[in-house]
């Protein structure tokens, strides 16, 4: 038998024969004309306006608005969801398959708070090293794309983080919510939020007790995420549960 | 204005000229062949909507490398591929079916460094990741392509 590597080598031969994508698939190579252009603003202005109009007179309807982020409506979880529990913090949380957990803690230099669970929607195995940003999980948060979400679960342990009393826990999560972008677990050192600066899209984290437990969760979503991703990262908040 | 556009298209042709086939070959290892065209054509299709961004990046490659893969996720297909043709030697017909159950990284890296001769620096500087994550995502794809197939370990 031969050895794996050749048989790679030799089966990439048969991977070759996927067709390019040229420039010309993707470029529309017709200029278009001025005035062509000009209606198309104009049909697109005013399909914004429409839409806009539209959308306050649902916000008013649902007696209450929402953020830009979306609407709160959280994906409930189906049977498809997994799982993933943190017994040292009592926690557990689902989430669907679309998503992934990190296989272990992505901040293994920071002591408190921690940060025993973290999800996204891509790959989660680069935690942080010795020496970088210790706080938040800057290379998972570089890695995230832009379609990406990536939600963590901060606890803190009284070591040695401040902690502001902070509100119960919501009974839901969404995007109306007081996400807070600028005060994420503050440390006696106070480094904030300064490593999220570069990350695309919404930044933003949400500190609550619950059953005695001080917690945070961070949230991040791409700037091109769907709705459908969106809606996801609230539904798996929903499913958090911490054991006294 | 017809010049400025004329000048971002010629441009953009260029960077997909330079880029496609590296690409291509990534998303086939994430994707199988089936999809692999879809997530190129998403990826730069992005990278043409966000053109004046994307070019001014260091690394629009990985950029629109990680567009391609995350919009590819979202479809929630399995990973497939093609069955060993009868023409092709030395691979064992279960390889396809160990490749597509390999965590995606590991698969990716098995792939472009074994499959196509990529350099660890340049699946890493794709990745997003460090050449040691490379060699550890190497490393651990081969180990379970070696025990799944039950090919011992050279040397």
């Amino acid at each position: 038998m031969a050895e794996i590597e050749t048989q790679v080598r030799n089966y990439a031969t048969m991977l070759d024969n996927v067709d390019p994508v040229r420039a010309s698939d993707i470029i529309d190579t017709s200029p278009e004309h001025p005035r062509r252009r000009r209606l198309r603003v104009a049909v697109a202005a005013f399909v914004a306006v429409v839409v806009a109009v539209c959308g306050v007179i649902v916000l008013v309807g649902n007696d209450g608005g929402r953020s830009a982020h979306g609407p709160s409506v959280a994906a409930p979880p189906t049977s498809e969801w997994s799982t993933v529990t943190d017994d040292a913090h009592g926690l557990s949380i689902s989430y669907p398959p679309s998503w992934q957990a990190a296989p272990s803690t992505l901040t293994p230099v920071l002591v408190d708070p921690v940060v025993p669970i973290a999800l996204g929607t891509y790959p989660l195995d680069d935690p942080q090293r010795m020496g970088e940003c210790d706080i938040v999980p800057q290379r998972a948060l570089d890695a995230m794309g832009p379609t990406d979400a990536f939600i963590a679960v901060y606890v803190f342990q009284g070591i040695g983080a401040t902690y502001s009393p902070s509100a119960d826990r919501p009974a839901h999560f969404g995007p109306d919510l007081p996400w807070s972008g600028g005060s994420l677990p503050k440390r006696a050192s106070g480094s904030g939020m300064q490593c999220t600066e570069n990350v695309p899209g919404f930044v933003g984290q949400l500190s609550f007790d619950d059953h005695g437990k001080e917690l945070a969760v961070l949230v991040a979503i791409g700037p091109d995420a769907s709705q459908e991703t969106r809606d996801e990262v609230y539904g798996i908040l929903d499913t958090l549960t911490v054991t006294p | 204005m017809a010049d400025r556009e004329a000048d971002r298209a010629d441009e953009f042709t260029v960077f997909v000229e330079h880029v496609e086939p590296r690409l291509r070959q990534a998303l086939v290892s994430v994707c199988g062949t089936e999809r692999a065209r879809d997530a190129v054509a998403d990826g730069l299709a992005y990278a043409w909507q966000h053109w004046d961004r994307v070019r001014a990046m260091d690394n629009p490659a990985g950029y629109v490398y990680r567009v391609a893969r995350s919009r590819t996720r979202l479809r929630r297909t399995r990973t497939v591929f093609p069955e060993v043709a009868g023409d092709v030697r030395d691979v064992e017909p279960a390889l396809p079916g160990a490749l597509a159950r390999l965590p995606e990284r590991q698969r990716v890296a098995v792939l472009l460094v074994h499959g196509w001769d990529w350099r660890h620096e340049d699946v890493a500087e794709l990745m997003g990741v460090s050449v040691s994550t490379v060699r550890n995502h190497l490393a651990r794809g081969l180990d379970k392509l070696r025990t799944e197939l039950g090919v011992p370990a050279h040397g």
